[in-house]
């Protein structure tokens, strides 16, 4: 698991209490029952933890696991 | 996000500074449950209690303005002080009554403190905390020896009504400080701030109109614009992270660690945004002041109305260790800190609870500016040994007078008291506090115990019910 991977897993499981078999990369973030206040929540711990900016599309309502893991490896790339 | 680099400003070195004297906040009695909210808002009690903690919101009645409930506030922190006198008046508010005059003067007029230096803080949530950075600087100077800080906000009034996520949050409100110059380090004493802007962030929280902005380019603009608007997502990440840096700064300003923090009180903006902010200075939650569930945000007013609130409720003791930190439109940011001290009796900010809770007579009086009075009736108390009580006519209220003076005396047991020219007839029994001017038509009966003003139909029985209770209807502020 990609650093990236480990940490959205992390935010997701510990801060958000989303279970770790309904994290699959097609999961949108909103199917994870993350509000919009959550998503905010979500990209500033992201950002905290990984160093890099999370934009707002990267992670909204529609972005899924998967595409966010991309977006963020791409810029720590 | 740019973030901030180490700031340049000085510690607060000065051997003076302001200290605390007395606290009081003030909510209008109407408050909007979750419930309540409009059914065209689609949400409900657990939807908006799982994104911001916030139960309910009190609403200012119609009529009822910003300088109104500041005066009540104002008052209120006036009578926990003993009345002393006050030489400079600072209001932080950024739903002010006018664009023009500020509210302070006006509010000094109100209070009887005509004279006086008074002007206004317009630093949106933060003001309360560059409040207090203006009244240490008004001491230190000697532009003052003592300072009423008052913030009050009707945020109802620029409320867009088909904005959910503004209407949920938002709750009208007023606290006010009774601030001296004293000796850094003496209980109450404001022993570091910090406050910082930036103004790249100004298009996050803001009323884009009604300005002059507007008005020199009233084609760009529609009547909306003088709605509230804010872009909650990124105000969420600029408030976690600035609040945070801020409380840092601050503590490191007085060589305090984290752990040495034994109550935080945030700026009461969303209760995820208290928490976030908590786990990242650290300071665990059950050293959290917060009253957000009960009166939303309340803007610049929220952290002095969360203070009276937990003072009121003996939630705040004499040596805590107290850190403050705030976060506004601007985007503006401050953060201060202090050791809280032994203060009088603070009164309950629900107005109907100050009189119902104290076992008092409740007396309200509509031909008095808006003025509520309430005094406790001693006898009836078994926990405090005080009164508390307003004047209802500004003018009365005025320490210099000679005869405010002498009736004080008269009470001089009490930890607080107002009193007026006739008082010394009218209460026979010193234990009862109440004091009202009978020009203004309100009589109390201490023996009776009851509001007997017959123009308003009031008339709580503090026997009837002791839980916070809105019902009983006070049809002023």
């Amino acid at each position: 698991m990609s650093p990236v991977q480990t940490a959205v897993t992390a935010v997701l499981t510990q801060k958000f209490e989303v279970s770790p078999e309904s994290i699959r990369p097609e999961a949108t973030l909103e199917s994870l029952d993350l509000d919009s206040l959550a998503l905010a929540e979500l990209a500033l711990a992201l950002q905290e933890e990984l160093g890099v900016p999370v934009a707002e599309e990267e992670a909204a309502k529609n972005s899924t696991v998967g595409g966010l893991v991309a977006a963020l490896n791409a810029k720590r790339a | 996000m740019t973030l901030r680099l180490p700031s340049a400003a000085p510690h607060l070195t000065t051997p003076q500074t302001a200290v605390l004297e007395s606290i009081a906040g003030f909510v209008p009695p109407d408050a909007v449950a979750n419930d309540a909210l409009p059914a065209a808002w689609g949400v409900d009690d657990a939807w908006v209690r799982r994104r911001t903690g916030i139960g309910e919101r009190h609403r200012a009645a119609p009529g009822v303005a910003t300088g109104d409930l500041a005066l009540e506030a104002a008052r209120r922190a006036l009578a926990v002080a003993g009345r002393p006198l006050v030489d400079a008046v600072i209001v932080a508010t950024s739903t002010p009554d006018r664009p023009m005059p500020a509210m302070a003067p006006r509010l000094a007029t109100r209070l009887g403190l005509g004279g006086t230096a008074a002007w206004d803080v317009s630093a949106a949530c933060s003001g309360f905390v560059y409040g207090l950075a203006a009244a240490v600087g008004a001491l230190n100077s000697g532009c003052a020896d003592r300072v009423l800080l008052v913030t009050a906000e009707v945020y109802s009034t620029l409320l867009d009504p088909r904005d959910r996520s503004a209407g949920i949050l938002f709750g009208d409100g007023a606290a006010a400080v009774v601030l001296r110059r004293g000796e850094r380090g003496e209980p109450g004493s404001v022993l570091a701030l910090d406050l910082g802007s930036d103004g790249s962030g100004e298009d996050l929280i803001q009323v884009p109109g009604g300005g002059a902005l507007e008005r020199a380019r009233s084609d760009e603009y529609a009547p909306d614009d003088r709605y509230f608007r804010m872009r909650g997502r990124e105000v969420f990440q600029h408030a976690v992270t600035r609040m945070t840096q801020s409380a840092q700064t601050v503590l490191k300003r007085a060589s305090w660690a984290a752990e040495d923090v034994d109550r935080f009180c945030a700026h009461q903006a969303n209760a995820r945004i208290l928490s976030a902010v908590g786990d990242r200075i650290p300071v665990p939650p059950d050293r959290h002041i917060t009253n957000i569930e009960r009166v939303g945000n309340t803007g610049a007013a929220s952290i002095p109305l969360a203070l009276a609130d937990a003072a009121a409720w003996g939630e705040l003791h004499a040596g805590q260790r107290v850190l403050l930190t705030a976060f506004g439109a601007g985007l503006t940011w401050g953060s201060a800190v202090l050791v809280w001290p032994e203060l009088p009796s603070v009164p309950r900010i629900e107005a109907v609870d100050l009189a119902v809770d104290a076992g008092a007579d409740l007396v309200v009086d509509a031909g008095a500016d808006l003025a509520v009075v309430a005094g406790a009736d001693l006898a009836a108390d078994a926990v405090a040994d005080l009164a508390v009580g307003a004047a209802t006519d500004s003018a009365v209220g005025v320490a210099a007078d000679p005869a405010v003076d002498a009736a004080v005396g008269a009470v001089d047991d009490l930890a607080v008291s107002a009193a007026a020219e006739a008082i010394t007839d009218a209460v026979a029994d010193p234990t009862v506090g109440t004091a009202a001017d009978p020009a203004m038509g309100a009589v109390a009966d201490p023996a009776a115990g009851t509001a007997t003003d017959p123009a308003l139909d009031a008339h709580p029985d503090p026997a009837e019910d002791s839980a916070p209770d809105s019902s009983v209807q006070i049809p002023i502020v």
